[in-house]
């Protein structure tokens, strides 16, 4: 990660904003070959805050349901349903 | 447990150090409040989060220095005021929105808009990863 790139081509910015936009999720359903730049960081930004409101959520989920579990076994069998999904 | 990070998966990592914090969390949290518990718990997410990249990316070692400081997830009061460097420029306009980004993004503040894009594809797939983890663990958890 180092600062050493040099002269950054804009073919290289346009490679680097359209993996950016592959990973949006509206734009897996839609065909278009590429939005322009401001409007793709807006759906990014819109995107990364939700994935934080979503953290956030769920974290308030299994903190409720942590307050409902209270022997030991129950989490080995967490442990193990994940690493067998 | 002898574990060689080559051969273990990335969200492997994460559901170790993740289920690890949890089960920490539910021994110390006894008599904690609701809204204590929830912030542990999401401190312990990012945590897992950055610790599933072994540090090859600037956030997650933003994210851990600001765990280490005791601080949490700073807000930056004050962007660095390096000159920026003008040899990667996104179209005009876009700015704001790359600013906006960097506020998101942990130390993201300095960097340029080639490194901005990258950290941030990388940011999002750890959040998306660390997303569907949680999920998961709702999933089985609630259905006990």
């Amino acid at each position: 990660m180092s600062s050493q790139r040099g002269r950054i081509t804009d073919k290289e910015i346009h490679e680097l904003v359209s993996s950016l936009q592959a990973l949006l999720p509206e734009s897996r359903r839609r065909s278009t070959s590429r939005a322009s730049s401001s409007k793709l960081l807006k759906e990014t930004c819109s995107y990364i805050r939700s994935l934080q409101r979503e953290v956030d959520d769920l974290s308030g989920r299994l903190a409720e349901l942590m307050s409902t579990m209270d022997s030991d076994s129950p989490q080995a069998e967490i442990i193990r349903s994940i690493f067998r999904s | 447990m002898d574990l060689e990070h080559s051969s273990i998966s990335k969200p492997m990592i994460m559901a170790f150090h993740f289920l690890g914090a949890l089960s920490h969390i539910q021994k110390t949290t006894t008599h904690s409040t609701f809204v204590c518990r929830c912030h542990r718990i999401r401190c312990a997410a990012y945590t897992s989060m950055a610790l599933s990249t072994g540090g090859h990316s600037a956030w997650s070692r933003a994210l851990l220095r600001g765990k280490l400081r005791r601080g949490g997830l700073r807000k930056r009061a004050v962007i660095l005021q390096r000159p920026r460097k003008r040899a990667v420029r996104l179209e005009e306009g876009c700015q704001d929105g790359a600013d906006v980004l960097r506020r998101l993004v942990p130390g993201s503040a300095g960097m340029d808009s080639a490194e901005l894009l990258d950290e941030t594809a990388d940011y999002i797939r750890c959040l998306e990863e660390q997303v569907s983890l949680m999920r998961s663990i709702v999933n089985v958890v609630s259905s006990l």
